[in-house]
């Protein structure tokens, strides 16, 4: 018998907001963030995790109202069928689009570093069938995957953010951006956030009773202070020069040079990314095939795949290939397509909670 | 009863040899004492010939009171003495009894007194100990069944027998304890067992892929012991015993991986010490299954980000080697495996000859002839000692090895994480009676982890696994 049993628990549920929170903000933004507003590039995390909370306040809220419901039922419920659609639409439009940036990103950091040969084939060799097995197989088995592997993403986690302090050499400027440039620089990233969402698409099949909702949110907690601390560290690390090292995680353990005699340890951030990499991109095939199927019930759920596949590779083959166009990709398009997780699905959830409560009332 | 339905001896005697097709070891012989005939009817392949004549010809000879199939019945001197069915005749025959026929009545009699050169039981070459108990299953499955009867004196232990194979006939014996395990899994291994139709079952290997969900699979699903002590243990944890005739492999279900980092020794030994084995047994079986691949993966994609002083290591001692890194390992990985085959084929006196090829000639030679690196050596040869710190996943990891050997060749680094989260992913989809493959890891189960990763003393051990379902989950009394 195969375990395709498609629900998880919240501690499965709790890693994989722990993973895809971590995922890729600590490669590339950093940089970016002080490019923009130098060390007030921590303002800009905490500003857009704070939008990333109240997108989890919003879930836990969502769920202990309706445990059992799906996300695209109470849409359908409340706003009719047209606008289910058009959500879920968006939705497939949202993860795609992101996969494609994670996947750039990723891929630019390896052929920069470790590859060093402009080999997409090798890449998309590496990255789509396991994405594919992956969501293919259901959350469960996700879910335990991501649970297996997590003692050792957290420690090797915990290692870059502990280790990364050690080369610390002097302190920048602080104050040197206004709060204006600060607030343009979230919004320009903001595609980079809002992973959270994911956790709507999955609603009905994660199992959740009520106080669960504080161990999402000490897993997310976690995982933000992890990312906020290897940022302050990367600042503190190259100050001024810090918008030309443009991938932190590992710069900042490639700056220690032969720590406590264990050799160059960049290569522990190199294997962190790779695992964590993997699972984001997976988790966000499986929630574009999810969306898919709400969209095209009729269809059985192979060709979503085959529609990512076609889709994906198209699009990374076609458009984006070099670091300046994902930037110039990440910070144009992208912000628009955000508008998902921070506009319609948090107005979408206020309002069946504002419904709800005014139901109970009237009951009274 | 009509004289009508008395048996004619010798006419059933001569059907019985026809049925068998006049086999040269089926023996009958008649005794006739009086009007009374009585026919024996036996397999001297399978009986003691001594035995045969002091336990039953000469008792019946020698008996004074009038023959009948009662009188018959208690002079014969067996432990088993059975009246039969006509239609049982070939299978008890086949199995070893004397049949008897007498033509006063219409009753068969059963003698078993079947004595087959059973080997006494003996430390297995699998499972050696430091300490702890040192007997082993053997072929016979009565002997088994005694050594098992023999660490629980409990009216719980049940054994429950069935045949199968159509030819070999083979008897397995279903072993488990009432008021702990699930019944449900004890069905549903009966149900698999019955529905076995197959010509013969040689060794319980041949069960596995009948008990396993998926039987294609390159790992291994049902677990399988030669120590009574494990088969005791795991009895004792809610699982099921399967004990198969002419094979010392008892196999065990439910199967779940963690039962393979566990060690026998790990029981009878410190705790400590044991869980620090257990570490060191993970650590081995990654190495032994993504060391060369890595080797392989750095030399050949990510030198870039190899220490300097590695670096320059290895770069001097490959500059000379005419193969490439890939060739060259692949090739070490093969020597080794072709000499793994050799030495366990070839007669032990020649192992040690071996040995001295292997390790002096083809290594070290090959090594001053600059065909082979010595850190290709040294990685394979440590991949390939690794392999044994868990010895019973010895021909899945050799697979594995070989695969992320190839993966790490063409794909590198992020091609090997990505293969072992598709081996991980695939293991986590298996579920074997309901217990997840991988738990209690994935999914985490706190209490199991007692006797998981590390080893919590048995006074801490009070309950019994929740990796599979089981009746009665308290091990330890208040």
């Amino acid at each position: 018998m195969m375990a395709r049993d498609e629900s998880v628990n919240i501690w499965q549920a709790s890693i994989m907001v722990f993973i895809i929170i971590f995922a890729n903000k600590v490669l590339l933004l950093p940089s970016l963030f002080y490019k923009d507003v130098k060390v007030e590039g921590i303002i800009c995390y905490l500003i857009l995790f704070l939008l990333e909370i109240g997108l989890l306040f919003l879930f836990i809220a969502l769920k202990n109202k309706y445990p059992n419901t799906s996300f695209s039922d109470l849409i359908k419920q409340k706003f009719g069928i047209v606008t289910m659609k058009i959500i879920y639409f968006l939705f497939i439009l949202f993860f795609i689009c992101k996969l494609v940036l994670i996947y750039n990103v990723t891929y630019i950091f390896f052929k920069d570093l470790i590859y060093k040969e402009n080999n997409t084939v090798l890449f998309l060799v590496c990255f789509l069938p396991i994405m594919n097995y992956l969501a293919f197989m259901g959350l469960r088995i996700f879910g335990r995957t991501c649970q297996l592997f997590f003692p050792l993403i957290f420690i090797l986690a915990l290692f870059c953010v502990i280790i990364s302090f050690v080369g610390i050499k002097s302190t920048p400027l602080f104050f040197q951006a206004n709060i204006g440039e600060v607030l343009l620089s979230s919004l320009k990233h903001i595609s980079a956030f809002g992973d959270v969402i994911f956790l709507f698409i999955f609603m009905d099949k994660i199992e959740f009773k009520r106080g669960d909702g504080k161990k999402l949110f000490f897993f997310s907690l976690l995982s933000m202070l992890m990312i906020v601390l290897v940022a302050i560290a990367f600042y503190f690390s190259y100050t001024y020069t810090s918008f030309m090292h443009q991938y932190a995680l590992f710069e900042v353990l490639g700056n220690i040079k032969d720590y406590g005699g264990l050799g160059r340890i960049d290569v522990i951030a190199v294997i962190l990314i790779i695992f964590i990499s993997y699972f984001q991109m997976a988790l966000y095939l499986k929630c574009f095939t999810e969306s898919f199927y709400v969209l095209l019930p009729k269809l059985h759920k192979q060709y979503s795949l085959i529609a990512f596949n076609i889709i994906f590779v198209l699009i990374v083959e076609l458009l984006i290939r070099n670091l300046e166009r994902t930037i110039l990709y990440g910070e144009n398009i992208l912000p628009y397509i955000s508008i998902i997780s921070f506009v319609i699905v948090p107005l979408c959830v206020t309002i069946f909670l504002c419904l709800n409560k005014r139901g109970e009332r009237w009951k009274k | 009863m009509s004289s009508m339905n008395y048996f004619n001896v010798e006419k059933e005697i001569k059907n019985i040899k026809k049925q068998l097709h006049y086999s040269f070891d089926v023996t009958d012989r008649i005794l006739k004492k009086e009007d009374v005939i009585i026919g024996f009817i036996y397999l001297k392949s399978f009986t003691d010939n001594l035995i045969f004549s002091t336990a039953i010809y000469q008792p019946i000879a020698d008996l004074k009171e009038e023959i009948s199939f009662t009188s018959v019945k208690n002079i014969v001197q067996a432990n088993d003495v059975k009246e039969i069915k006509k239609e049982e005749v070939i299978d008890n025959i086949l199995k070893g009894a004397v049949v008897l026929f007498l033509n006063n009545s219409s009753k068969i009699l059963s003698i078993d007194i079947q004595k087959f050169n059973a080997r006494a039981p003996s430390e297995p070459p699998t499972t050696p100990v430091i300490q702890g108990p040192r007997e082993g299953f053997t072929e016979d499955i009565k002997t088994n069944l005694g050594l098992l009867r023999k660490r629980f004196y409990s009216k719980d232990l049940v054994l429950k027998n069935l045949t199968i194979g159509r030819h070999t006939k083979t008897q397995i014996v279903i072993a488990y304890l009432d008021g702990i395990v699930d019944m449900k899994i004890v069905k549903e291994v009966e149900r698999k067992l019955k529905k076995i139709d197959v010509d013969g079952v040689v060794d319980s290997y041949y069960l596995v892929p009948y008990l396993s969900n998926r039987p294609n699979s390159l790992f291994k699903q049902v677990g399988n012991t030669e120590k009574p002590d494990i088969v005791c243990a795991k009895l004792l944890e809610g699982r099921v015993a399967i004990i198969v005739d002419n094979t010392p492999i008892v196999l065990t279900l439910p199967f779940v991986l963690l039962e393979e980092l566990q060690n026998t020794n790990d029981y009878y030994t410190n705790y400590l010490y044991s869980s620090l084995l257990r570490f060191i047994r993970i650590i081995g079986g990654l190495f032994a299954v993504l060391g060369p691949g890595i080797y392989i993966a750095l030399q050949l994609f990510h030198y870039n980000i190899m220490p300097l002083k590695y670096l320059i290591t290895i770069a001097d001692s490959t500059q000379q080697i005419p193969f490439t890194p890939f060739i060259e390992i692949l090739f070490i990985s093969l020597l080794f495996q072709i000499l793994y085959e050799v030495s366990l084929r070839l007669p032990s006196y020649l192992g040690l000859a071996t040995s001295i090829v292997g390790a002096l000639i083809l290594g070290d030679t090959g090594v001053k002839a600059g065909l082979i690196s010595p850190p290709a050596v040294i990685v394979v040869a440590i991949a390939k000692i690794a392999l044994y710190t868990i010895p019973e996943q010895a021909a899945q990891i050799t697979v594995l090895q070989f695969v992320f050997l190839l993966i790490g060749a063409s794909l590198g680094l992020l091609g090997l994480i990505g293969g072992l989260i598709y081996v991980i992913s695939y293991l986590n989809s298996i579920e074997n009676f309901g217990s997840p493959y991988l738990a209690p890891f994935s999914p985490f189960i706190l209490t199991d982890n007692k006797d998981g990763l590390f080893r919590v003393p048995w006074t801490s051990m009070r309950e019994r696994p929740y990796s599979f379902k089981t009746n009665n989950h308290t091990r330890v009394g208040e």
